[in-house]
């Protein structure tokens, strides 16, 4: 089987001389398809940034990422921000979504973007999934933490990506939710066959996961 | 918190948000620089318009046909502060030359001429000596010099015998620079002074006829009207008629109306222009206390009161205004004090109305005051709604707040989201923003879609379709209608002369080039009535118009009814002169008996008024041609012939019927190019200082659309981010940005096509009523409403670009991650 996402000798330096931050460092990693991996390292250690590449937010130093077959280094901002909303479901810690937009429209937003038709079967049904299915016209102001991540979690989905990037999607939720969130998360890149790869402090997520990778000052231990 | 902390924040804040400060200083720099520049330019064109009324002599009015005694009761009257009396001794009979002998004495001194003055030698004491202008010695073919010889031909009273007599020039005085002028040296008048001792040689002191320059005293205390009147009085107090009056107008109206109407504009425009910048800065600050409720409410949070909030608003406002009001002061007044004299002197050379000045004054400290107050006013106010609004913020909302809190928890949305979707959301966000930027972008374009059509509407053409109705030329007969001392120049006279007889037109015909003469024309009568607008038994015109001329009369009528056969049946017609009509002391209807002048024949002929109009271009009285016909008239009509020609031989044509005018004295030429170039300057005068005011306006209200979208870009910096990691592409944030921009610019265009051009046509009607620039045809602005949406569509896209650029000066991670 060939992974989906592989990085070859991946590199991300930030600044110059003395004040040069070696944010990832010589990372090679493989992820197969419907792979639950988890990401884990103390603050600063080059996770975030890992996942950024991989999603495409950030470009490489040196090195090649490879998603789903293309090495996504040498696309151009107009393809990658095409394969971001084909092939990459975001979740974010901040949950970051449209404050304009009521929940369904932040759900089909990325299908919108890339001027499809939602299948609206589909996303009821991971509303369902997701318990939000009586939230679709409320504005994102007025949703609790759980219900906006549930939100985030749904538009990471809707588009029938292959992989998720989740950056610490439970950070800002408190045990209860946390446990529930995730869980759904799980269930959910199960049910649609999704890889999931998920940035955590959180021990209990990490041991759920496939398999964890462990970061140290940008390199992989 | 003490005031130097609260005036250190708001000194951190100026240089925090840099973007909102420069548009702020813009616009506060804009709105002085136009304030003052107005004001700056009215004290320019004011002083101009004194300096050139004052070239033309300070005094009040000339009061012509007066005996010795007439004068001796002036000199003696009460109201009189200066006077100066000169007599017309005799006319220049050399050459076709225009020319005059007059002789002059000052019986109380305070006149003051503008040109006339002495410059060289002295004024004629003895009877050989003449003193006068260089032109009119140099028109007689001799050098001015002090000293040399001239023999003059001249009639005295313009009649009799041609005597010839040798003078000698004793004097020069100064005279207006006619060089630059293109115009016949027919409508040049040369005139010099000969000594009251030649003018007793020729003729007794009764025989003598005066004309008397008069002052009245109280001039600061009274209008342009009662000044008039007491002219008026104090002639019938010397038992002199009240239309040999002639008010020097100029300056009655530069001194007495010109000021107040002057202070007028400057002070309508001025509101204007402090309302729209007053618009913007309110929304300046409207969305910046709407961005910044957090950081106000943190510092509410952190202990400062309301009152101390607001001051740092102000302090603020008051550091911006401290850069730009000085910046926009300067602008102001060194733009219209570089920019008026050039433009005036362009206007000089062509001009006959001309004056060089030689020094302008438009510096004012009380102006300088004023638009200093009046902005710092306008400032203030518009801050006191969103100061109002931040004083409210409570130290919760520091941390709740986000941008759609306010109102409703749910949208109903649709089922998919497109771009367009995703814009219109956001527009939808904040409605009273985008409310208020539509608003005041739409009314500055507004304003200058109104006043376009109008100047749109002042076409050069149809203003010298206004002298040459049809044609390249008009040959018109220079008459009176009224003289009774000289009534060889009335009109009834001259038709007995046949001047426009059938040898005369083919003469015109056989010039090569000539290819259709038309003709105008009228006669005159009297009447009975007693009412002023036949005062002294004055004679007006009478002419024929035919159905269609009537038909399209009908939108001008004010008063009663055209129909042409009623008119036909009734004797019926048509009085053309609205402004006129109340002195006409007539109703609807009512019978007046005629005595029509048909030259030396008189035919009594009884009409009725049967509507009023409101037009310039025909005689005061026009009646269907069927009922002219029946009048029979003996004698030629024509009062001026239209010449149309080939356009190739125009110079040539021109020429050849400039010889022809100057063979008569009562001919005047009227051509296409000399009123075509005095039409566009006066025009120019008018359209272009006002679009530059307009453009102004026009970029104040587009700084607003400006900072409504770097504010709506600063605040959704990480909504950006966001929807570029969830696959907006470059490409789609530029257009949805455009998109959003370019619903500002729909909207305004759309205001601006529909009420701008709504209003202007109701100005460009209004204006055309009160006969202003000789408006006739609306002339629909399509140049600038073309150039208004090109201006406003491109101005669109760089503001969208630069935007974009700014949106990418931050990587992707750290919009995203900003406010975390």
């Amino acid at each position: 089987m060939t992974p989906i996402l592989q990085t070859k000798d991946l590199c991300k330096f930030y600044g110059s001389g003395e004040n040069l931050i070696k944010a990832v460092d010589h990372v090679d990693i493989q992820i197969m398809p419907g792979e639950y991996a988890a990401i884990i390292g103390k603050s600063g250690s080059g996770k975030s940034t890992l996942l950024h590449l991989l999603g495409g937010l950030e470009n490489p130093t040196s090195g090649e990422i490879w998603v789903d077959g293309k090495n996504i280094a040498a696309l151009s901002e107009e393809k990658l921000a095409a394969l971001r909303r084909r092939k990459i479901g975001f979740i974010f810690q901040a949950f970051n979504l449209i404050p304009s937009l009521n929940v369904w429209e932040n759900i089909v937003l990325p299908i919108g973007l890339d001027g499809k038709k939602a299948d609206e079967s589909f996303i009821r049904d991971i509303l369902q999934t997701l318990g939000i299915e009586s939230k679709i016209n409320a504005l994102p102001n007025t949703l609790s933490g759980g219900q906006q991540q549930r939100t985030a979690i749904a538009r990471a989905i809707a588009a029938k990506p292959s992989i998720i990037l989740a950056d610490e999607p439970t950070g800002n939720l408190d045990t209860k939710n946390s446990d529930e969130v995730i869980s759904l998360l799980k269930l959910s890149a199960k049910k649609y066959g999704q890889t999931l790869v998920v940035i955590t402090h959180n021990e209990d997520i990490a041991q759920m996961a496939d398999r964890t990778i462990v970061l140290e000052d940008g390199k992989l231990v | 918190m003490k005031n130097n902390t609260i005036s250190s924040l708001a000194k951190s804040r100026v240089t925090y948000n840099k973007s909102r400060s420069i548009l702020t200083v813009i616009a506060i720099t804009l709105t002085t620089t136009l304030l003052m520049g107005l004001v700056t330019s009215a004290i320019g064109i004011f002083d101009v318009n004194r300096q050139q009324a004052l070239a033309n002599g300070n005094h009040h009015a000339v009061i012509s046909h007066l005996n010795a005694k007439q004068i001796e009761m002036l000199n003696n009257h009460l109201d009189v502060e200066s006077l100066e009396v000169s007599t017309q001794f005799a006319t220049v009979s050399y050459d076709n030359m225009n020319g005059y002998l007059s002789s002059g004495s000052v019986l109380k001194e305070g006149i003051y001429h503008g040109i006339g003055n002495l410059t060289q030698g002295h004024l004629p004491e003895a009877p050989d000596e003449i003193c006068g202008p260089p032109a009119f010695f140099e028109r007689m073919d001799t050098e001015p010099v002090i000293g040399n010889k001239i023999t003059i031909p001249f009639r005295v009273g313009g009649e009799g015998l041609i005597q010839m007599r040798e003078f000698t020039i004793c004097g020069l005085v100064s005279q207006r620079d006619l060089s630059g002028l293109d115009i016949s040296d027919n409508r040049i008048v040369y005139s010099a002074s000969v000594s009251n001792a030649l003018v007793e040689e020729y003729l007794a002191k009764e025989e003598l006829e005066y004309t008397a320059s008069i002052r009245l005293f109280g001039e600061e205390n009274l209008s342009e009207d009662r000044m008039e009147n007491q002219i008026k009085e104090l002639c019938r107090n010397i038992d002199c008629r009240t239309d040999n009056i002639t008010f020097n107008q100029q300056y009655l109206m530069t001194i007495l109306t010109m000021s107040a109407e002057i202070t007028a504009f400057v002070i309508l425009t001025g509101l204007i222009i402090l309302f729209f910048s007053a618009l913007v800065i309110y929304s300046i600050y409207y969305i910046s206390v709407i961005t910044d409720i957090q950081e106000i409410g943190k510092l509410k949070a952190l202990g400062a009161s309301k009152k101390q909030v607001k001051h740092v608003l102000v302090s603020e406002s008051m550091r911006l205004c401290a850069i730009a009001i000085p910046s926009g002061l300067l602008l102001g007044f060194s733009i219209p004090f570089i920019l008026l004299p050039i433009f005036l002197n362009a206007l000089a050379k062509n001009s006959l109305m001309s004056y060089t000045i030689e020094e302008y004054h438009m510096f004012s400290l009380p102006a300088l005051l004023g638009v200093t107050l009046a902005i710092l006013v306008t400032v203030r106010l518009s801050l006191q709604k969103p100061l109002r609004m931040a004083g409210k913020i409570s130290p919760i909302e520091a941390i709740r707040y986000q941008e759609s809190s306010a109102g409703k928890g749910s949208r109903k949305g649709s089922l998919n989201v497109s771009l367009l979707r995703l814009s219109m959301a956001n527009l939808s966000r904040n409605k009273k923003r985008t409310i208020v930027t539509i608003m005041t972008m739409g009314l500055s374009c507004v304003l200058f879609m109104s006043l376009a059509g109008t100047m749109n509407s002042m076409s050069v053409m149809d203003q010298a379709r206004y002298t040459i109705p049809e044609g390249s030329f008009r040959l018109a007969l220079d008459c009176e209608w009224n003289d009774k001392e000289y009534p060889e120049n009335n009109f009834d006279t001259l038709q007995q002369q046949n001047l426009f007889g059938e040898s005369f037109l083919q003469r015109i015909r056989d010039i090569d080039g000539v290819t259709d003469i038309g003709k105008g024309g009228y006669v005159l009568f009297s009447t009975d009535s007693s009412a002023p607008f036949f005062e002294n038994h004055r004679k007006r015109d009478l002419a024929p118009i035919s159905r269609d001329e009537a038909e399209s009369l009908q939108k001008e009528i004010t008063a009663g009814e055209i129909d042409y056969d009623k008119m036909l049946a009734e004797n019926g017609v048509i009085f053309t002169s609205h402004l006129d009509w109340e002195e006409m002391g007539l109703s609807i209807g009512e019978p007046l008996t005629l005595t029509i002048h048909d030259g030396s024949r008189e035919i009594p002929f009884t009409i009725t008024v049967q509507a009023v109009a409101a037009t310039g271009e025909y005689s005061y009285f026009v009646l269907p041609e069927e009922l002219w016909n029946t009048l029979d008239l003996q004698f030629d009509t024509t009062s001026e012939l239209y010449i149309s020609i080939d356009q190739a031989k125009y110079e040539e044509v021109k020429t050849s019927l400039q010889e022809i005018t100057e063979e008569n004295e009562h001919f005047s030429l009227y051509s296409l190019d000399e009123e075509m170039r005095l039409g566009a300057l006066s025009i120019n005068m008018i359209k272009y200082p006002l679009y530059v005011i307009l453009i102004m306006v026009a970029v104040i209200g587009c700084i607003n659309l400006i900072n409504t979208m770097i504010t709506s870009i600063v605040t959704r910096k990480k909504e950006l981010g966001v929807l570029q990691a969830i696959g907006l592409s470059d490409r789609q944030l530029k257009k949805m940005l455009s998109t959003e921009g370019l619903f500002f610019t729909t909207g305004t265009l759309f205001l601006s096509a529909t009420l701008g051009n709504l209003f202007g046509y109701l100005i460009f009607l209004y204006a055309k009523k009160m006969h202003f620039m000789g408006l006739s045809a609306y002339h629909f602005p399509i140049r600038e409403t073309i150039g208004l949406a090109a201006m406003l569509i491109i101005g669109q896209l760089l503001i969208t670009g630069m935007m974009n650029r700014r949106v990418h000066r931050e990587s992707l991670i750290d919009r995203i991650r900003s406010g975390e």
